[in-house]
């Protein structure tokens, strides 16, 4: 008389079978994807190279954008008034618009 | 003239002193010469007498051939012809008498105001034929013409330095070396923004900061420029110039004032006889090329 097999040895086998169906079904799916096509001709990838340069904007900035201090036909750097009296000893006279 | 004098003399003597004591006497007579502001000046009766010709004093003779050169040097830029156009913007009384909102005709555009190059002289006579319509203002002109003289007179006792509202002669160095002048700061009058080393050359100043009014809801202000009869329309607020004779300096401030900052710095390169700092209406000073040889730098 055969002796009747347990529920724990049933369940270890239903396990491993499922492990294999999700195993062949996994290795399927990894192998069976078509392959991706690439078109002979196709334009490579671009890629940053150090050696380049920038490419070279044409557009003009606007001049409201540009700062405020200008140089005029060779002058020094403008400057805005500072507000000492410059070098030198004091000044024995001033000019400036004429006043009463 | 409507403005502060001060005259110097670099010698402790005490008839230099006594000099010194003298110049508002001179510049009381020249007053009365050259002011359009005094209804008996000579000036004013010569204005009165246009179509025929008037003998003239050596000095409005003297200030009449320089504000002649001026128009000539500044290219018609600056002239004494332009009284009309003055008035009409205004500035029809001293400026300390100016009063903002007051009346006064409606700017007008007139016609080019004539040319004092083309005002008949004779120059064995010291007589002037105004043409009809044509009056005088000699302005700033004669502000700097007196203090030359006056810089000249007192040298006879030690150099001399003339401030004439501004316009600054100086007959020869000081003792030691240069005269040191402050460039008032337009922004804070009461500050200096740089000093100058003058050793013999004119200094001016002019700018549309102080002498301004308001009428008909504008601001105007003494300067015309000849193309328009009106108030220059400039991005400039003062002008200080360096040459080497101060009425030459003061012509050359109110160039740069009328023709504004761009043109005006151009205009003072291309002379290697003047120096300028332009400072315009928004703050930046511009300073020529030649003007570093002026600014006193701290050793």
């Amino acid at each position: 008389m055969k002796k009747k097999p347990s529920h724990r040895w049933l369940d270890a086998q239903v396990l491993i079978g499922t492990l294999s169906v999700a195993a062949s079904v996994g290795l399927w799916r990894l192998f069976a994807a078509a392959p991706q096509p690439v078109a002979a001709g196709a334009p490579p990838v671009p890629t940053a190279s150090p050696t380049e340069s920038a490419p070279v904007s044409a557009q003009v900035e606007p001049l409201a954008r540009l700062p405020t201090t200008r140089i005029l036909l060779g002058g020094a750097a403008p400057r805005p008034p500072s507000f000492d009296s410059g070098g030198g000893p004091a000044p024995v006279t001033s000019t400036g618009s004429s006043r009463p | 003239m409507g403005s502060r004098m001060l005259a110097v003399i670099d010698s402790e003597a005490g008839e230099a002193a006594r000099a010194v004591e003298g110049v508002p006497i001179w510049f009381e007579e020249w007053e009365m010469a050259l002011s359009r502001f005094r209804p008996e000046s000579e000036l004013n009766r010569l204005n009165s007498r246009a179509g025929e010709a008037v003998g003239v004093s050596r000095t409005l003779w003297e200030v009449f051939q320089a504000a002649r050169a001026a128009e000539a040097f500044t290219g018609g830029l600056v002239r004494p012809t332009m009284l009309e156009a003055i008035l009409r913007a205004g500035y029809d009384r001293t400026f300390d008498r100016q009063d903002d909102e007051g009346d006064v005709a409606p700017p007008v555009l007139l016609a080019s105001p004539a040319s004092s190059l083309l005002v008949e002289c004779d120059d064995a006579g010291q007589r002037i034929l105004l043409p009809r319509g044509v009056q005088l203002d000699f302005g700033g002109v004669a502000k700097g013409w007196a203090a030359r003289e006056a810089a000249r007179r007192l040298d006879a006792f030690g150099p001399a330095l003339v401030d004439a509202g501004g316009d600054i002669a100086v007959s020869r160095p000081p003792s030691d070396g240069a005269w040191p002048i402050g460039i008032r700061d337009p922004f804070h009058p009461e500050m200096n923004f740089e000093t100058l080393r003058i050793r013999s050359e004119g200094v001016a100043t002019s700018g549309t900061d102080y002498h301004r009014w308001r009428r008909g809801g504008r601001w105007n202000h003494h300067l015309i420029d000849p193309a328009t009869g009106l108030p220059a329309e400039t991005d400039v607020l003062t002008a200080t110039v360096v040459a080497g004779d101060v009425t030459q300096a003061e012509a050359a401030a109110k160039y740069a004032v009328i023709a504004g900052s761009a043109q005006g710095l151009e205009w003072l390169e291309a002379d290697p006889q003047l120096a300028g700092i332009i400072v315009t209406q928004t703050g930046e000073a511009l300073f020529s090329k030649g003007m570093q040889k002026y600014v006193w730098r701290s050793e």
